[in-house]
């Protein structure tokens, strides 16, 4: 497989609703997964493949600290300081602790990372609005992981 | 047996987990730290799971981000590798309480083994000869001086809390004892947080020979041979082999034999290993005893074929020891040089990318390393990148096996002690056997 044809792979996932897709023969194999923050492609072949991707920087791929980094889709990436479980309301029939478009005070608590049976709440730094959410109630999460989009206010 | 193990490590010996879990069946977690998301244990693990940033403190030692991860991921049994969390008591019985099976032996035995001064006593019971010295922590001048003179000058001050060669006084008269000693307890206080000091006679030249066991969760104890670790830099070993050339048959026996009653008295599992120091007599004395898998297995592998990291997997699984003593045979000599990314003279650390890499091969030539061309050495970590072992009918044909090894690995962009070992293997004395702990530190090195 030549760059032209992944790349045409790539378009023909962002114009259609498929959100994941993959391809396997003998000699490769790709795999082109539609996320909320970015389009991620995984590459196993027998040469080294760099691919421009038109939107956002894969965020998840490059070293991150727990504080916040920007992103080209901008906004800020909120990430997670440890690993768990990502939850978005204090209890199971609780509302969420944010939406999408809503504006978040300092220290105000975006969500619970669950960790040995341990709630720890994560709050917000700075005054922002979330852009997006970017993990599902009761995703796994590591350390770095991307939780929520927002735009510092 | 276990379904997924998490690896609880990174570098070589992640690798060298993974690797034993494959051929067993077993899925593989790999944890890391931001740091070595590129590293080879997290490319060839089955899943992975980012616990921190890059200091270890926060990564691999962070037990909380480890346990986490076994939940996330399900794993039944965690690998601690060695160093990290390896010889942590509280992680072990964490692991315990958390439902999740340690592949080492039990919290309890590691406190016991783990402390020296406590170790010393339990195999002081099983007529495991040791080095004349105190059985308990000395914490008066006067006291201290009056001891040194029963064992006899010269006499060492070790910090119970110490290992890894740090913590240790040498004292040669009694007139500097006591300042010596009130030293120690402030060194040791600052190093470790725990100023309990105790002291042995100081063999000169000693040997560093250390006995293999491997132990179920049955009973069974075995042991497989010796590992003569003496050639050793600021008491960090270097360079290791398989048999070694003071053993005798009857030598290894007594030793081996000696450190099976120890481990049976303690109710030890797993696999473990006891040092000893041999003087120019024979006379072997119990050091300490490490209760994890160890660097420098590899080398009693080649000599007995036992795959030592399987069989520490199985026992912790529960499976029987499936080999009687009289079946371990010692065939041919083994071994294995650490390369590290320092500088092959001064020692001083050289991390940063690899601009070459090529490992050399042939008849009995094995490399266990997790670099590859174009990795970047990291500077948050231990600098061993590399362990390079042969395996040969006689020594001689080791060392020049090894020799003809250490010319064909290339690793560029960065300083190894690969040109170090090359002298070693070279040095008039390496060659006849006259070594001793103190070989490096007298150098030879020209």
């Amino acid at each position: 497989m030549d760059i032209k044809e992944i790349k045409s792979l790539i378009k023909m996932v962002m114009e259609s609703d498929i959100s994941e897709f993959e391809l396997e023969n003998s000699e490769e194999k790709i795999k082109i997964k539609r996320g909320r923050v970015q389009e991620i492609v995984h590459y196993q072949g027998s040469q080294p493949l760099t691919i421009q991707q038109p939107s956002a920087l894969l965020a998840a791929e490059v070293s991150v600290s727990p504080a916040s980094v920007p992103v080209e889709e901008k906004g800020v990436c909120i990430t997670s300081p440890i690993v768990g479980t990502f939850y978005r309301a204090p209890a199971p029939d609780a509302p969420p602790y944010v939406e999408v478009g809503q504006i978040v005070e300092k220290g105000q608590v975006f969500c619970i990372v669950e960790a040995m049976k341990l709630m720890n709440e994560i709050e917000a730094e700075y005054r922002c609005r979330i852009i997006k959410i970017c993990k599902e109630n009761a995703q796994p999460v590591e350390f770095g992981d991307v939780l929520f989009l927002v735009e510092q206010l | 047996m276990f379904h997924k193990v998490l690896i609880a490590n990174r570098g070589e010996i992640a690798l060298r987990i993974i690797r034993a879990c494959k051929e067993l069946g077993i899925k593989t977690v790999a944890v890391y730290s931001t740091a070595d998301s590129e590293s080879l244990h997290v490319r060839l693990a089955d899943e992975s799971v980012c616990i921190g940033p890059p200091p270890s403190l926060q990564s691999y030692l962070n037990i909380n981000a480890i346990i986490s991860a076994a939940e996330l991921t399900d794993a039944e049994a965690i690998h601690p590798g060695y160093g990290f969390l390896a010889e942590n008591a509280a992680f072990a019985e964490i692991c315990e309480k958390c439902g999740i099976t340690f592949i080492g032996p039990a919290s309890e035995v590691m406190r016991l083994m783990g402390d020296k001064i406590s170790a010393r006593q339990a195999v002081i019971n099983e007529g495991v000869p040791i080095l004349p010295g105190t059985k308990e922590g000395v914490s008066d001048g006067n006291e201290a001086a009056k001891i040194a003179r029963e064992i006899g000058f010269p006499v060492i001050i070790k910090a119970t809390a110490g290992g890894g060669g740090r913590g240790m006084k040498i004292v040669h008269s009694p007139a500097t004892l006591q300042n010596a000693f009130a030293t120690a307890r402030a060194e040791a206080q600052a190093g470790f947080g725990n100023p309990e000091v105790y002291l042995e006679k100081f063999c000169d030249r000693p040997r560093h020979v250390e006995i293999q066991i491997l132990a179920d969760k049955h009973g069974s104890v075995i042991y497989l041979g010796e590992r003569d670790c003496s050639i050793q830099r600021r008491h960090q070993k270097l360079i290791e082999e398989a048999p070694s050339t003071v053993s005798t048959p009857e030598l290894r026996k007594a030793m081996g034999e000696a450190a099976v009653r120890a481990a049976k008295a303690v109710g030890y599992n797993s696999v473990g290993t006891m040092e000893f120091l041999v003087d120019k007599e024979n006379n072997f004395y119990f050091m300490e005893m490490n209760t994890r898998i160890q660097v420098e297995h590899p080398v009693t592998e080649m000599v007995t074929g036992v795959d030592i990291v399987r069989e520490q997997i199985r026992y912790a699984a529960g499976l029987k020891l499936r080999y009687k003593q009289s079946d371990i045979k010692i065939n041919g000599h083994a071994i294995e040089c650490r390369i590290n990314a320092e500088d092959p003279v001064k020692f001083t650390p050289s991390p940063g990318k690899i601009t070459a890499y090529h490992t050399p091969g042939g008849l009995g030539v094995r490399v266990d390393s997790f670099v590859y061309d174009q990795y970047t050495v990291l500077p948050y970590y231990d600098s061993l990148i590399a362990k390079l072992i042969v395996h040969a009918e006689t020594r001689n044909d080791a060392i020049k096996r090894m020799a003809r090894a250490l010319d064909e690995y290339i690793i560029d962009g960065i300083k190894t002690t690969i040109p170090f070992h090359k002298r070693v293997m070279a040095s008039k004395d390496f060659v006849e056997g006259n070594i001793d702990t103190g070989f490096i530190d007298r150098a030879i090195l020209e």
